[in-house]
């Protein structure tokens, strides 16, 4: 058995076609980014060496130092946007015997939709003139409550989060629904028979047994709220000056507007470097052994 | 009767939330239908004006949606068949074979995620050019794969751990190879999951639109959302088709997504697909 | 018999073949082949920019190969051309300092021999020479400048008359205001509406303001600064900008304007033929809300803007057909109603309202200005749009306005 299963060429056979492919995309570009960040690259001609610089030069840059800030506060934001309203719903779901199947294909439609689709429902939802946040807030007589979501700078970051949590929570919630639903139902009866409540349900018994799941979830979440870019930056662009711009936001502009290559990869090299951070974090908080049923 | 008006409650709040996440889509079809100084100067809960296919037919001829329409579907198919394909291989090799650096592809691939798109377009603009796939289908293809294997793998592997080894064992008691048992024996066991991955991966590949518009430079090969940046023209854009665009373009998404879920809800009822 | 025959076949063969080969060898006459790059969108490009191409190359007897692309794909592929070393012999910048990296290259051909050669006469004010004395670009688009596009209902409504001074302008924003009507449009999302106002507001309180302080012969804290920085912060607190104006885009000040929501709006005149369909729009120049007389200045895009030619051992006939494209461009878009870039005979047939109005105030014009952000590096540029980001949203107030100004641009 050991044997046939340590087939050197057929392990080749199974693994090198994609992690070739994998590392052509991704592998390749990171080491020739991580490259460029230590030049003065604008583009055009030779590609001077200036060593960390960049870098140096990243600490003192305002627009870098907001961007890190509005990316930490979205990242918050988002991670408890999407996974608290999916635990929520994903454990009210699975206590359903019938209709489960219409709610799980309505909960996943936004998932399905461009990012285009998405910024462009949204910017008209938080239009001031006719935008339907607006609109509603006036019908019941909040018109106190009325702001311009997109361009107030006590609004505009929270706002540019909504539509990300409201695309996403479907996902993590068809996930973790999936995950609850293989629980074996023994765990629970007996748990029910020695007299545990809702509460202690939950805390106790399920959510441990999610661990590794919740676990991909909340890194998923993550990284992905770190790495937003389209849906912010087709709604404000950043703005209003730069309050809601985010790292990859700062890259994209440095890299592709302003054309310096070499300062905008030094961006994308801490992006990357921080999206691993939270990453270990995660593992950390949640270590422990991978539960067997 | 406190079961009850709790039940009745429940479905209420998972109505609600329901409405809530398909609204906006139904609003979105309604915005399809106005122009573009009905959509600025009039309620966004007003019914549209005339409700013909004058947007759509623009939209359709505009975005050039038929030739568009081709170019995705191609190009999503291709890599979603060789992303499953190559992950399927991959987590298997990962999770049932016996090497030393298993773990560290592994933790490879979990690392590829970490990194944004953005930071990879340059390099793989030049890379593309010189090997000479620049602007051709294949210069998309690729990247979609690579993009799509670290997801897929790790649905994969978490997949296979549920599937007991005795399966491929008792094959190679029998006499199979490796190769023969991943194929007959493996394969068809993974349905829920490659059904899981296909969703996924499609959906992220047909609605992709950065390295598109990087890549493709003749209009000949663009995807379905290139064709969506005919409508912002340069002093103003025309929302109505462009709404109407976003529709046309995501139809094909949700009816895949239905077909495919269909095998994605009997492993829900088996209760196997993320363990 | 058959010798007969045989000989026949055979002469006619060779005179088919000579035949063959004669034609082909006129066939191969050199004909000078051209590779034209550029950015065409045929929503709002006109069709004349496409077909003048091959006008002018079946004048000249030129071949050519003409690749298009978005604005967007352009801009990057065209720097990678650049890099490449592999120019086409014929594309498209926009002037400014768009054009600094290929100058700095030495790949842009002097075109001002053939301009002389052809006899055209080139209107003076696209005829501006570079730095070093030589013309680099021919223009493709009359230039744009800016305007006042109003609605003629709304002051109709409030009674009153498109403003032309600065206590005009005040007046007409109370009316506005009492009447709920938003007086002026401004789709500030993207930041530049708003820069291109407060360039405006500067030209008309010195013209020369932005040249001196550029320059170094004085600063972005002088007056004119101050003063226009001092009456948009007045305009911000009136609420003169329409609901929203920090979020909103052009498309929504055009439909609020058409539907009478908005008084004005002012924009640039790549806005005139937008309006040229609504008999309620009307066209005014910028007021003149400084010691500036409104109709002898106003700020618009690069005159150096346009086509241009690269360097290589075509570049003689690419600048020949350049001049032939672009006076071929002019004279068919004048006869629509466009104004003409070179001097012409030709008169335009039947012109809107507000394009006549514009056409009129733009041939008044002595002095244009170069938008600042077209001007200055984009590395300054961007920074300076985010601090009139903050000005129109009253974050700041109009003296540390000026201080930021002089410290982003000059970096003092």
């Amino acid at each position: 058995m050991k044997k046939i299963l340590s087939n050197k060429p057929v392990i080749a056979l199974f693994v090198l076609p994609g992690l070739l492919v994998f590392c052509l995309i991704f592998i390749y570009p990171m080491f020739y980014t991580l490259n460029l960040s230590l030049t003065s690259w604008k583009g055009i001609g030779p590609k001077e060496y200036i060593g960390l610089q960049n870098y140096s030069r990243l600490l003192q840059d305002e627009v870098f130092v907001q961007s890190v800030k509005n990316t930490f506060l979205i990242l918050a934001v988002a991670m408890v946007g999407q996974l608290v309203p999916a635990l929520v719903f994903a454990l009210l779901l699975s206590g359903l015997k019938r209709g489960t199947r219409v709610f799980r294909i309505a909960y996943f439609i936004p998932v399905l939709l461009s990012s285009t689709a998405i910024a462009l429902m949204w910017e008209r939802i938080y239009s001031s003139s006719y935008g339907m946040l607006n609109e509603i807030l006036t019908l019941v007589g909040l018109e106190s409550w009325t702001h311009d979501w997109l361009s107030d700078e006590a609004t505009c970051r929270v706002a540019v989060v909504v539509p990300v949590i409201w695309q996403w929570i479907g996902y993590h919630m068809i996930i973790l629904y999936a995950g609850l639903k293989a629980i074996p139902d023994q765990y629970v009866e007996a748990a029910k028979l020695d007299g545990a409540n809702a509460v202690q349900l939950v805390t106790r018994i399920i959510l441990p047994m999610l661990r590794d799941i919740l676990k991909v979830c909340i890194v998923l979440a993550a990284v992905g709220s770190i790495k937003i870019f389209d849906n912010i930056y087709i709604m404000t662009s950043g703005g209003p000056y730069n309050m809601t711009s985010t790292i990859a936001i700062d890259m994209y502009k440095e890299a592709f507007l302003k054309l310096n290559f070499g300062y905008g990869s030094a961006i994308a090299v801490v992006l990357c470097v921080i999206c691993m951070l939270v990453y270990l974090v995660i593992n950390r908080l949640m270590a422990g052994d991978a539960i067997e049923y | 009767m406190k079961k009850k008006v709790k039940k009745t409650l429940l479905y209420l709040v998972l109505g609600v939330f329901a409405v809530i996440q398909i609204f906006p889509l139904i609003w979105l079809l309604n915005y399809s239908f106005k122009s573009n100084a009905e959509i600025y100067t009039k309620s966004s809960f007003a019914l549209a004006e005339n409700i013909d296919a004058t947007n759509y037919i623009a939209a359709w001829v505009k975005g050039s949606i038929a030739k568009y329409f081709g170019n995705s579907l191609f190009v999503t198919l291709v890599s979603v068949v060789a992303t499953l394909v190559l992950a399927a291989m991959m987590a298997y090799a990962i999770t049932r074979m016996r090497w030393k650096f298993s773990g560290v592809v592994l933790g490879f691939l979990m690392v590829g995620m970490m990194i944004p798109i953005h930071a990879t377009l340059i390099p793989l603009f030049v890379l593309l050019q010189k090997i000479g796939l620049y602007s051709t289908r294949w210069s998309i293809i690729i990247p979609y794969i690579a993009v799509g294997l670290p997801l897929a793998v790790f649905i994969f592997s978490n997949f296979l751990r549920s599937i007991p080894r005795e399966l491929e064992e008792a094959a190679f008691i029998d006499g199979c190879g490796i190769i023969r048992a991943f194929v007959q024996i493996i394969v068809p066991s993974l349905k829920p999951a490659v059904a899981t991955v296909a969703i996924f991966t499609f959906m992220s590949n047909w609605n992709e639109f950065i390295m598109a518009s990087t890549y493709l430079q003749k209009t000949d090969l663009y995807t379905l959302p290139l064709g969506l940046t005919a409508f912002k023209g340069a002093h103003g854009s025309e929302m109505g088709p462009l709404a109407a665009a976003i529709l046309i373009a995501s139809v094909p998404l949700l009816i895949f997504y239905c077909i495919f879920s269909e095998q994605v809800e009997k492993s829900f009822a088996a209760g196997a697909v993320l363990k | 018999m058959k010798r007969k025959q045989w000989m026949a076949c055979l002469l006619g063969g060779c005179m088919i073949f000579s035949m063959g080969l004669t034609a082909n060898a006129q066939s191969e006459e050199e004909k000078v082949k051209l590779t034209v790059m550029w950015q065409f969108d045929s929503a709002t490009d006109t069709h004349w920019k496409a077909d003048c191409l091959q006008e002018a190359a079946d004048a000249l007897g030129y071949e050519l190969e003409v690749e298009s692309v978005d604005d967007a794909t352009y801009k990057t592929k065209i720097r990678v051309m650049l890099q490449a070393n592999e120019l086409p012999d014929v594309f498209y910048t926009w002037g400014g300092s768009y054009s600094t990296p290929f100058l700095d290259a030495g790949m842009l051909y002097p075109l001002e021999d053939a301009l002389e050669e052809s006899g055209y006469e080139l209107l003076d004010v696209y005829a501006q020479p570079d730095e070093d004395g030589h013309l680099y670009a021919l223009p493709t688009n009359p230039l744009e400048t800016y305007a006042v596009f109003y609605n003629k209902d709304v002051f109709e409504t409030i009674g009153m008359e498109v403003p032309e001074t600065w206590e005009e302008l005040l007046a007409v924003v109370d009316a506005c205001k009492e009447n709920g009507i938003g007086a002026i449009a401004l789709g500030n999302k993207d930041r530049w509406e708003g820069d291109l106002f407060y360039n405006m507001m500067v030209l008309r309180e010195d013209a020369d303001a932005f040249k001196n302080a550029v320059e170094g012969d004085g600063a972005f804290t002088d007056d004119a600064f101050l003063t226009a920085a001092e009456k948009v912060q007045e305009l911000v607190e009136l609420e003169a900008f329409h609901k929203g104006y920090m979020q909103a885009g052009p498309n929504e000040c055009i439909e609020l304007l058409r539907a009478g929501l908005v008084a004005m709006y002012p924009t640039g005149s790549w806005n005139v033929a937008t309006f040229e369909g609504d008999e309620n729009i009307g066209c005014a120049v910028f007021p003149g809300t400084g010691a500036e007389d409104p109709y002898l200045s106003c700020c618009g895009n690069a005159a150096d803007a346009g086509i241009c030619v690269s360097v290589s051992e075509k570049s003689e006939y690419a600048a020949k057909f350049a001049v032939e494209y672009t006076k071929l461009l002019s004279d068919h878009t004048t006869e629509e109603g466009e104004r003409p870039c070179y001097a012409t005979k030709i008169e335009s047939k039947d012109v809107t309202e507000v394009r006549q109005t514009y056409n009129e105030n733009f041939a008044k014009l002595e002095k244009t200005q170069l938008w600042w952000y077209t001007y200055l590096d984009t590395e300054i540029g961007e920074p300076m749009r985010d601090l009139s980001h903050k000005q129109f949203a009253g974050q700041i107030d109009a003296k540390e306005f000026t201080e930021q100004l002089q410290e982003i641009i000059k970096g003092e």
